[in-house]
């Protein structure tokens, strides 16, 4: 009989000595990192009074343009063409003043609902919804490339590794559902920080995003992966799962150090196994009638793959799945909307997106979801005012559009503004990170309060920033 | 023959614990079928031990 195994071994000699440091640093961690919090997906109550109960986050990665969208600029359109000096642009002229050319958006702009928000060609399905949305025009946030914006719109940073919107949101709050991830990420993009952009980084490894699809595969392949084995018998398939996970006990059991990743391995496989039982048929879009699925676009090529996603956010959300994103998204290194030339194939993604985001709306309101379910439309900037190679525009974090709906936002309203060309943010200013507060705040909880414990210090979604738009709450 | 699974697997001898559990499902599922030990190896393959370095 060996007296040691491969892995006592290795902890216990001297090779295995940065192992022993590692774990004692990482009791030592656990210690003073909140000991009483039970990490879990169990739904928990929030700390404030919660308007929405769940999340939906429409990604449109790339940056469209709010000056040819949302933000309707008539001193842009009277100034088309003249030269003016801007400082801050990118590309060798950081810092430095130069000249660039102002370009009118290439679409008409007309007042929409009761409200009179101006809304371009671009969007006439979400038009018909202006009543119910809440549009932020002075949003703001770090970073002028896609990969630091992106990174920092889902985790309030634009280079390190920090957890993501969503995995904050299941650490606060767990999720409703016991038989599906909390936290799922529909179609979403390996480029531009790919899965780090869903990652729980430090929080416990329960609250980390599940990718449904990916953005290089095709709409019929957004399903989970291998979620029944076609081979086995319920109940082979059951008596295996038993005895492996009584392996993986036995094994965890036997360890002396309590490692929380080595709980989610086994946690994760109870969460798969439970989700063979319930989501295959909340992932099956035929159960839908036609007219629903007419309401999304489905079936019509244009609209029909982001129709899709859109609708499996609805099912997913109706679930009790706490946060969903829909990905307009692709593997490419420009991103769909970001038309840094030809401005013209704007048209291209908002007629994919249009009706889609529309039918969204539409049917969470129908059925009474929108209540409490916080819709968040947006990207991780917009697009200068200014031309680029000709007919494109450049990214542009100074100052864009986001729109939210649904979770006790006021309706029909417009909070904040871009300077007379939409270029940069001057009032009602909003930074991502007071979006990120907002939202939490939304759900109950408070961006300041919401901390974990990690390498010796506190850390938060918002870091030291972050102001709650109480502005924009009915 | 499970200290022997083991060994190739793990590289270790399987504990109390461990060995009982396969003992059982191997009683339940019928020691002489290959779809048994299939499933034991599958089981082993999927375990922590398995999968997971320090």
């Amino acid at each position: 009989m060996f007296t040691h195994n491969r892995r006592s071994w290795l902890q216990k000699s001297a090779c295995g000595f940065g192992s022993l440091a590692l774990g004692s640093m990482l009791a030592e961690q656990r210690a003073t990192a909140a000991p009483t919090v039970t990490h879990s997906l169990a739904a928990r109550q929030p700390m404030l009074p919660a308007r929405a109960k769940r999340v939906i986050f429409i990604f449109m990665q790339g940056g469209p343009s709010h000056v040819d969208s949302f933000d309707h600029k008539p001193e842009l359109i009277n100034s088309d063409g003249k030269s003016i000096d801007f400082t801050g642009v990118r590309f060798g002229t950081f810092g430095k003043v130069s000249q660039r050319a102002l370009m009118k958006p290439l679409w008409k702009f007309r007042q929409y609902g009761d409200c009179g928000q101006y809304v371009s060609e671009l969007f006439p399905e979400i038009a018909k919804h202006v009543d119910d949305l809440c549009f932020l025009k002075g949003m703001h946030t770090e970073g002028v490339a896609h990969g630091p914006s992106t990174l920092f719109m889902h985790t309030g940073a634009t280079n390190l590794v920090r957890p993501s919107f969503g995995s904050w949101l299941m650490y606060g709050l767990g999720t409703e559902n016991q038989s599906l991830p909390g936290f799922v990420q529909l179609q979403p993009s390996d480029t531009k920080g790919g899965p780090r952009n869903y990652s729980n980084a430090f929080l416990p490894s329960v609250y980390q995003g599940t990718a449904i699809g990916r953005a290089s595969r095709g709409i019929d392949q957004m399903t989970i992966d291998h979620i029944r084995n076609p081979q086995l018998s319920p109940e082979e398939a059951e008596s295996r799962f038993t005895l492996m996970q009584r392996l993986n006990k036995a094994q965890v059991d036997r360890r002396s150090d309590d490692d929380s990743r080595l709980e989610a391995v086994i946690r994760s496989y109870e969460l798969a196994w439970r989700m063979q039982t319930d989501a295959p048929a909340i992932l099956d879009l035929s159960r839908e009638t036609d007219t629903t699925q007419q309401m999304y676009g489905i079936g019509t090529s244009a609209t029909d793959a982001f129709g899709r996603q859109c609708l499996m956010a609805r099912r997913l959300s109706e679930s009790g799945v706490r946060f969903v994103q829909v990905n307009y998204a692709d593997e490419s290194p420009n991103p769909r909307w970001d038309q840094h030339s030809n401005m013209p194939k704007h048209m291209d993604h908002a007629t994919a997106t249009d009706k889609p985001v529309a039918g969204l709306l539409a049917d969470l309101k129908q059925r009474g979801l929108l209540e409490d379910t916080l819709v968040w439309w947006g990207a991780e900037f917009g697009r200068t005012p200014f031309s680029q190679s000709n007919n494109g525009r450049d990214h542009n974090p100074r100052g864009f559009t986001v729109f939210l709906a649904g979770g006790g936002v006021k309706k029909g309203f417009s909070y904040g503004a871009t300077d007379e060309i939409g270029h940069e943010a001057v009032s009602g200013k909003v930074h991502m990170h007071d979006l990120h507060a907002t939202i939490l705040h939304a759900l109950g909880l408070d961006h300041q309060q919401l901390t974990y414990r990690y390498a010796g210090r506190d850390f938060r979604l918002t870091d030291i920033y972050g102001r709650v738009i109480n502005e924009i709450f009915a | 023959m499970i200290d022997e699974v083991f060994r190739r697997t793990l590289g270790r001898a399987p504990t109390m614990a461990e060995l009982s559990s396969l003992q059982s499902y191997l009683a339940e599922a019928g020691a002489d079928s290959a779809d048994a030990w299939a499933s034991v190896f599958q089981a082993l393959f999927a375990s922590i031990d398995f999968r997971y370095i320090d």
